[in-house]
C-alpha cells in the first residue's frame, strides 16, 4: 500500500497523469481493491498413492470431524460451511497443509430449504435469494411447473442470468473471498441435457415444450457458460464437476458417484469414463471415484477396496461412503494409510496385458514405488502366482485380508481388490548395520510391517550405511573411512580418525541447520576414545569436533542427529557412549557445544554402551531420543524427550534374554510421513 | 703555682723565639731590623734556613718510606672445589681471594686446570686494575671434569700484582682425587653356562650426569674362546662400543649374544668391562667391572616333543628326552617342566613324576654315558575353553651331579608353545520364521505339492574364537529350488550366485571372532512337484565351509550335508 501511494505522489508531484497513467492507476487500483484475484499457484495433486477423497456435505463441522477429515487428501464441503464452520478450515489446513478443499455448490437446483434463509450474512442467502426475486431463473415445464428430479429441489434454468450470476458468486463470494479455505470448486450435478427431467421441458420459457435436441443444446450451452466463466476468473482453482458431464475444457474433473454404476456402463464403463476424464480434463485432472455402500455400516471392506483397488488403476482419488443421500461418513480403512509411493506405470490386465484403453472385467494390476494393486472386476474369484513374495497390510480392521503375512501366492475375490506391499530391504534417511535383521515398531513398541533384512549388496556387511532419498547419495562408514558415492561415484572419500585408526566408525547425517544447509556427516568412534567430527557431504571437516565424555574414556561414542530442542534452532547432536560406556545420553548444539548435561537412559550400572537415535515417533513435532542398548545388554527400546523423560513405556525389540547387542534407528520406513522405531541386530544368526 | 707558670711561659716565649729565629730567619729579621748594616746576617741566615731545611726534607722522606714499606701488600687466595670429584661430572673451583694491606694494581689470577677440565664459560685467566686494601672477592669457574678414576689430579693458581713499582706473584695449589665415574656399567652373565649354549651378554650403561659425554667407549674384554653372534651395538675391532654423545641421564643396554666354543673341560672365563672418555686428547679410564662365567661341558643333551596346535577338549601326549653325552655316568638326573598358561585351559598327568602346580619334575637315579631316557606327560584341555587366540607353552629344562668331578651340571633348557585351533561350529539351517515368529518364508508351509513355497537358508558361523580369513562357504541348489536374488550377509562382500552351475558361494576376506553373530542368509522358492509327495527334499545339496585360522596358521574346513526341509511335502488337497 505504501508502494501504491508513492506511485500516485510521484504522479502527481509530475504532473503528468496522461491516459496511460491513468490506466495504470485503475489496474492497480484493481489490484489493491481485489488482492484476492492475485494469481494463486494450484496445489499440486499429492505423489503419494492412495489418494483418497471425501465427500462430506454436513453443513457444520465440528472440531472433531475437521481433525479426522484432515487424513483425506481432498474433500468436498458445503460451501455454507465457510460461513458456518470458520474455523474447521483452520484446523484442518494446520493439520493438512496440502489438503485440497473443494466448495460444493450445486449448479443446476437448489435446495428448497435454502430459499427460506433470511441470514444476510450467509452465503446461501446471498446465491440463492436472488432466485426469490427472479421467478425465471427457475427452469419449468410448458405448464408453467417448477421442475425437479431429486426430492426437495427446484432446478434452476442455467439458460437464465444464473449463469453468470453463479459463476460471479462463486467467483467473488467463495474462492477470492476465502482463498485460504476454498482450493476450488465442485459443481454438483453438471448435467449435459435436461430433457430427460421433464417430457414438456420449457428452457427457453416461451411456454411451449421444447424439441428435446433443442433444449439439450441450449442447457449444454448454458452449462458451458457457467463452468467458462467460472474457469476464466479462477484459472489457478480446481473445478470438478459430479454427473457425466462433458465440460473438460474447463474443469479438472469430476467426482463419479456411486461407483461402478450402471448408467456408467458398470465396471468396465465406469473405468474407461474415469480415465476419459484423466486425459481429457485440465490438468492436473482431479477425479474422484465415489463408491457408497448403502448402508450405514462400514465394514463392507470389499466393497471398499473394490472401490480403492479401482481407484488406484488410474490416478484419482478414491472416497466411499454411506449413499448418494448421505454423504458425511468419516470412514477411515486400513489401506488408506498405506504409502504406495508414485506408480510404476499404468494400470493392466493381468491375463491379456491389455492397457487401460480396454477396460474388460478380468483381474487388473498396476504396479507402484512400494507395492502393487490387483482388482478382480470378473465375477469369479482368481488366485494369482507373485513373482516374488509381498506383504499384505498388517491392519486392524479386515485382518482375514489385513494380516500382515508374506505372501507369494495371492486370492482375489471376485469383485475385490487388495493392496499389497512390497517387502523393505534398507532402511532410508537413518543409519543401519549392513546385513542386520531390523524390526519396525510405531511409538508404543508394536510391529508395523514385517522384520526384513537391512541390506544393500554393493557394500560389506556391518559397515554402516545411510542412504539419503533427496539427494540420491550414500554414505558408508567402515572401520577406517566415511565414504561418500552418488550415482555410482565416490564422490569423498576420509577417515576421519586417520589411517591407521581401526575401530569402527558411526556416523549420523542430517542438515544440522534445519534445511539451510547442506547435509551433515556427525562421526563417532566406535571404540578408543568418545571424539566427535562434523564433516560436509563433500568430507571437508567442518568442526574439527569435541569429546562429550572424558577423553580418557575409551569406548566410543554414538552420534545421532535430530530436532529434539525445538527452542534451540537447527538440529541437535544427540550422542551415547558406545563399547563399555555408562547410559549417557547428552546433547550437543552443532558446533559440538555441549548444550544439555543429559540423562541416563538405563540403569547407571549398565556398561554396555547403547545405541542411539532422533525423530519424531509420536507425531509431535518434535523429534524424540530413542535408545537401545549394545553387546551385552537386554534389547529394551526407551523413548525421551530432550529432558530424558520418557514419552512411552519402551518395549523388547529382541527376545529380552538375547545379548548378542542391538542398533537403533529412526526412519519413516515405509513412506508415511510417519517415523518408526527400527531395531536391527545380527542375533538371528546366533539363534 | 703562679711561678711555675711564669716560668713556664717565659720559657714558652723563649724557645718560641728562638725555634722563630731558627725556621724564619728571615722574617725574624727582617721584622726586627731589616738587616738594616747587617747584611752578614742575611747569608747565616740563608745558610742555616737551607741546612733546616734538608734536614726537614730528610726526616719527611724517612717518613714516606717508612710508611710505604715498612708494611708489605698481601694478596690472600682461599682455593676450594667439590668434595668428591666423578669423572665426567659437574666440577666448580670457588677462589676466594683478599688484598689485606695495601691497594695493589694489575692484579692477575691464573687457573691451571688439568687438561679433563673444561670450564662452562671458558675463562680460566682472570685480571683486576686495582684491589683496594682489604678487598675481599670471590671467583667461581663451573665446569666439569673428566680424568681417570682413583688418580689425582693437581689445579695450580698463580697470581700476581703490582705495588708502587715494585712486582708480586705467589701461587695456591689444590689436588682432587677422581673417586668414581658418572658413566656407570652394569655386566650381567649367567653364573654357568654350556660349552656351545647361547646365552645374552648385557652391559647396561647410564650416564648418570646432568652432564653430556662425548666419544665416550665401553670397552669390552671377551673371552677368546667366547664368539659372539649377534649384538645390539657395532663392536669394534678392539672390542670397544663407542658412542659419539651421550646425553646427560641417557642409558642403555648393549646386548651381546654368544656361546662358548671349544672351552676346554669345566672352568671360568672372565667377562671384562670398561668404560674410557675419548671426549680430551687423553683417554680417560673410568669404570671397570669384571663377571666371571663358569663354562661347563655339556653332559646332557634334551629335547621335547608333540604337536604343536591343538584343539579345544584334546588329550594329547608330551616327552621329554635327555640323553647322557659324556663320558661319565650321570647321577640323579633332575628333569624340570615349568608350565605357562596352563591353568583353566588344560590340566596334566604324568605317571612317573611328580606335578606341583606349574611344575612337573622327574629324578632319575642314573644315567650312564649315550643312554637315552624319557619322561612324558598327559595334557587334557578344557573343552569348554572359548578364548580367543589362546596358546600354552612349557619348558623342560635339567640338571644332573657328575660322580667324578663332584660338581653339577645342567642341559639347555627346551621349549614348546601350543596353539589352540578356533573352536568352530558351522551350521545350514531353513527359517520359514523367524526365532521370535517374525515371517521370512511365505507360501504353504510345510511345503505341498504344485505350490510355491519361499524360504531363508541361513549359514551360522557360531562359537569361534580365533579371527577367520579367507572364509568361503559354498553350495548349490537342486533342480526344483529357485534362487530369488534375496540375500545378506553380516561380513564382507555380498552372497553370488552362477545360475550356469547353480550355485551359490559367500567369500569374506575376514569374519572377526567375538564382534557379533556372523553368517550369511538367502532366499530360494521352492515347487515341489506331486512326485515328491510324503518326501523330504533337498533345499540345498553339500554345503563346504573353508576359512584360514591366522593363529594357528591352519585352515579350518566343514562339510554338511544336504539340507532339507524339515517336514515332507504335502499334497495340495485344495
Amino acid at each position: 500500500m505504501q508502494d501504491y501511494m508513492r506511485f500516485i505522489q510521484n504522479i502527481h508531484n509530475k504532473n503528468v497523469v496522461s491516459k496511460i497513467s491513468g490506466f495504470a492507476l485503475i489496474v492497480s487500483l484493481l489490484f489493491i481493491v481485489f488482492p484476492g484475484q492475485e494469481a494463486t499457484a494450484k496445489k499440486s495433486l499429492p505423489e503419494n498413492y492412495p489418494r483418497v477423497g471425501n465427500y462430506f456435505l454436513d453443513p457444520y463441522i465440528s472440531t472433531y470431524e475437521a481433525e479426522q477429515l484432515a487424513k483425506w487428501d481432498v474433500v468436498v464441503l458445503g460451501f455454507d460451511t465457510q460461513y458456518n464452520s470458520p474455523d474447521a478450515f483452520t484446523k484442518m489446513k494446520e493439520i493438512n497443509p496440502d489438503i485440497i478443499l473443494l466448495a460444493y455448490i450445486p449448479s443446476e437446483e437448489v435446495p428448497l430449504k435454502h430459499l427460506g434463509v433470511t441470514d444476510k450474512k450467509s452465503p446461501v442467502y446471498t446465491i440463492y435469494h436472488r432466485l426469490v426475486e427472479n421467478d425465471n431463473w427457475y427452469l419449468k415445464n410448458s405448464s408453467g411447473e417448477y421442475v425437479n428430479f431429486y426430492p426437495d429441489t427446484r432446478m434452476i434454468n442455467v439458460t437464465t442470468a444464473w449463469k453468470k450470476s453463479l459463476s460471479n458468486f462463486v467467483t467473488k463470494h467463495v474462492l477470492k473471498e476465502h482463498p485460504k479455505k476454498w482450493d476450488g470448486v465442485f459443481y454438483d450435478n453438471c448435467f449435459n441435457n435436461v430433457a430427460w427431467v421433464d417430457p414438456k421441458i420449457d428452457v427457453d420459457a416461451d411456454g411451449k415444450a421444447d424439441n428435446w435436441n433443442t433444449a439439450d443444446a441450449q442447457w449444454k450451452n448454458g452449462m458451458n457458460v457457467i463452468m467458462k466463466r467460472t474457469r476464466n476468473k479462477n484459472p489457478n482453482s480446481f473445478i470438478v464437476c459430479n454427473s457425466n458431464g462433458d465440460y473438460y475444457t474447463y474443469i479438472n474433473g469430476r467426482l463419479m458417484e456411486a461407483f461402478p454404476s450402471d448408467y456408467d456402463g458398470g465396471w468396465s464403463g465406469s473405468m474407461e469414463k474415469y480415465f476419459n476424464v484423466i486425459a481429457d480434463g485440465d490438468i492436473p485432472s482431479m477425479v474422484i471415484v465415489n463408491t457408497v455402500a448403502d448402508s450405514t455400516d462400514s465394514t463392507n471392506y470389499k466393497l471398499m477396496r473394490y472401490n480403492l483397488g479401482s481407484t488406484l488403476l488410474g490416478n484419482g482419488f478414491a472416497s466411499y461412503d454411506q449413499s448418494i443421500d448421505v454423504h458425511h461418513s468419516l470412514w477411515w480403512y486400513d489401506e488408506y494409510s498405506v504409502a504406495l509411493g508414485n506408480p510404476l506405470g499404468g494400470a493392466f490386465n493381468v491375463d491379456t496385458n491389455a492397457g487401460p484403453t480396454n477396460f474388460t472385467d478380468g483381474l487388473w494390476r498396476r504396479n507402484f514405488q512400494r507395492g502393487i494393486v490387483f482388482v478382480n472386476s470378473s465375477n469369479s474369484d482368481r488366485t494369482i502366482q507373485l513373482e516374488e513374495g509381498f506383504e499384505k497390510i498388517l491392519g486392524t480392521q479386515d485382518t482375514t485380508v489385513n494380516n500382515g503375512e508374506v505372501v507369494g501366492t495371492v486370492k482375489i475375490p471376485a469383485h475385490d481388490g487388495i493392496i499389497l506391499l512390497g517387502r523393505i530391504d534398507q532402511v532410508a534417511n537413518a543409519p543401519f548395520i549392513n546385513g542386520t535383521f531390523a524390526k519396525v515398531f510405531n511409538v508404543e513398541g508394536n510391529q508395523t510391517r514385517n522384520a526384513f533384512f537391512s541390506y544393500n549388496s554393493l557394500f560389506p556387511g556391518s559397515n554402516t550405511i545411510i542412504y539419503l532419498e533427496d539427494v540420491a547419495t550414500t554414505i558408508i562408514a567402515d572401520e577406517t573411512y566415511v565414504t561418500v558415492r552418488k550415482n555410482g561415484q565416490t564422490i569423498t572419500k576420509f577417515a576421519p580418525y586417520g589411517d591407521q585408526f581401526k575401530g569402527g566408525i558411526n556416523i549420523a547425517v542430517d542438515r544440522l541447520d534445519g534445511k539451510k544447509k547442506g547435509y551433515r556427516i556427525v562421526t563417532g568412534t566406535k571404540d578408543y576414545g568418545p571424539h566427535v567430527k562434523i564433516y560436509s557431504l563433500k568430507g571437508k571437516l567442518r568442526n574439527p569436533g569435541c569429546f562429550p565424555y572424558a577423553e580418557s574414556f575409551r569406548g566410543g561414542v554414538n552420534v545421532a542427529i535430530g530436532d529434539v530442542i525445538k527452542k534451540n534452532g537447527g538440529k541437535e547432536i544427540v550422542v551415547a557412549a558406545a563399547k563399555g560406556g555408562g547410559p549417557h545420553v547428552r546433547i550437543l548444539n552443532r558446533n559440538c557445544e555441549l548444550i544439555s548435561p543429559g540423562f541416563f537412559a538405563y540403569d547407571e550400572s549398565l556398561h554396555t554402551g547403547i545405541s542411539v537415535a532422533a525423530g519424531d515417533i509420536d507425531n509431535d513435532g518434535s523429534d524424540e531420543i530413542v535408545t537401545i542398548p549394545s553387546q551385552g545388554g537386554a534389547p529394551y527400546v526407551r523413548m525421551f524427550n530432550h529432558k530424558g523423560n520418557e514419552v512411552s513405556p519402551g518395549f523388547y525389540a529382541f527376545n529380552k534374554d538375547d545379548r548378542n547387542g542391538a542398533q537403533i534407528s529412526v526412519s519413516d520406513i515405509d513412506g508415511d510421513e510417519l517415523s518408526e522405531i527400527v531395531a536391527m541386530s545380527f542375533s538371528i544368526f546366533n539363534q | 703555682m703562679k711561678k711555675v707558670l711564669h716560668y713556664t711561659k717565659k720559657a714558652a716565649q723563649h724557645a718560641g723565639k728562638h725555634t722563630t729565629i731558627l725556621l724564619f730567619p728571615y722574617a725574624w729579621h727582617y721584622m726586627t731590623d731589616h738587616y738594616k748594616g747587617r747584611l752578614h746576617h742575611l747569608v747565616v741566615d740563608s745558610i742555616i734556613s737551607l741546612v733546616v731545611m734538608c734536614l726537614i726534607a730528610i726526616n719527611f722522606s724517612l717518613l714516606v718510606w717508612l710508611y710505604l714499606f715498612f708494611i708489605p701488600p698481601e694478596l690472600e687466595l682461599n682455593v676450594t672445589m667439590n668434595d668428591t670429584v666423578i669423572s665426567g661430572d659437574e666440577l666448580q673451583i670457588d677462589i676466594g681471594y683478599h688484598n689485606v694491606n695495601k691497594g695493589i694494581a694489575n692484579v692477575k689470577i691464573n687457573v691451571h686446570t688439568p687438561s679433563g677440565f673444561i670450564s662452562e664459560s671458558g675463562e680460566t685467566d682472570f685480571s683486576f686494575n686495582s684491589l683496594s686494601a682489604d678487598e675481599l672477592g670471590n671467583i667461581v669457574i663451573p665446569g666439569y671434569f673428566t680424568g681417570n678414576v682413583d688418580e689425582q689430579y693437581r689445579f695450580v693458581i698463580i697470581y700476581e700484582y703490582d705495588y708502587y713499582g715494585q712486582h708480586y706473584s705467589g701461587m695456591e695449589s689444590q689436588i682432587v682425587t677422581v673417586s668414581s665415574s658418572s658413566l656407570e656399567l652394569v655386566s650381567r652373565v649367567p653364573e654357568k653356562i654350556l660349552n656351545d649354549e647361547t646365552f645374552t651378554w648385557t652391559v647396561e650403561y647410564v650416564n648418570s650426569s646432568d652432564v653430556k659425554r662425548n666419544n665416550t667407549c665401553i670397552q669390552l674384554g671377551i673371552s677368546e674362546a667366547f664368539v659372539v653372534e649377534s649384538s645390539s651395538h657395532t663392536i669394534k675391532d678392539d672390542g670397544s662400543v663407542c658412542f659419539k654423545k651421550m646425553k646427560p641421564r641417557e642409558s642403555g643396554v648393549i646386548e651381546i649374544t654368544g656361546a662358548f666354543h671349544n672351552a676346554l673341560g669345566e672352568g671360568e672365563q672372565i667377562f671384562h668391562v670398561q668404560a674410557f672418555d675419548n671426549s680430551k686428547a687423553e683417554k680417560y679410564s673410568q669404570v671397570e667391572i669384571q663377571n666371571p662365567i663358569h663354562v661347563l661341558t655339556p653332559r646332557l643333551e634334551l629335547g621335547t616333543s608333540g604337536i604343536e596346535v591343538i584343539n579345544v577338549g584334546d588329550v594329547v601326549y608330551y616327552t621329554n628326552t635327555y640323553t647322557n653325552t659324556g663320558d661319565v655316568p650321570l647321577k640323579n638326573v633332575l628333569i624340570t617342566t615349568t608350565l605357562n598358561g596352563f591353568a583353566g585351559r588344560a590340566t596334566t598327568y604324568t605317571s612317573t613324576g611328580n606335578a606341583n602346580r606349574n611344575v612337573l619334575t622327574w629324578v632319575d637315579e642314573n644315567i650312564e654315558p649315550g643312554e637315552t631316557h624319557s619322561q612324558t606327560f598327559t595334557v587334557r584341555t578344557n573343552s569348554g575353553l572359548r578364548e580367543k587366540n589362546v596358546s600354552m607353552s612349557y619348558t623342560t629344562s635339567a640338571g644332573a651331579e657328575i660322580d667324578d668331578l663332584g660338581i653339577t651340571t645342567y642341559t639347555r633348557s627346551v621349549s614348546k608353545t601350543i596353539r589352540f585351533n578356533s573352536t568352530l561350529n558351522f551350521i545350514v539351517l531353513q527359517r520359514y520364521n523367524s526365532p521370535a515368529g517374525d515371517q521370512l518364508g511365505y507360501g504353504p508351509y510345510p511345503l505341498k505339492a504344485g505350490n510355491l513355497t519361499a524360504l531363508r537358508v541361513f549359514w551360522e558361523i557360531q562359537d569361534f574364537t580365533n579371527d577367520l580369513s579367507n572364509v568361503t562357504i559354498r553350495t548349490t541348489l537342486p533342480s526344483q529350488v529357485e534362487w530369488t536374488g534375496l540375500s545378506s550377509v553380516t561380513e564382507g562382500s555380498a552372497i553370488s550366485y552362477d545360475p550356469g552351475s547353480r550355485t551359490i558361494t559367500w567369500h569374506s576376506s575376514s569374519v572377526p571372532s567375538f564382534s557379533h553373530a556372523q553368517g550369511a542368509q538367502f532366499e530360494v522358492r521352492i515347487l515341489p512337484n506331486f512326485q515328491q509327495v510324503n518326501q523330504r527334499i533337498n533345499i540345498t545339496n553339500s554345503t563346504t565351509f573353508t576359512a584360514y585360522d591366522g593363529f594357528t596358521g591352519t585352515t579350518v574346513s566343514r562339510i554338511v550335508g544336504p539340507l532339507q526341509i524339515n517336514d515332507p511335502v504335502q499334497a495340495d488337497t485344495e
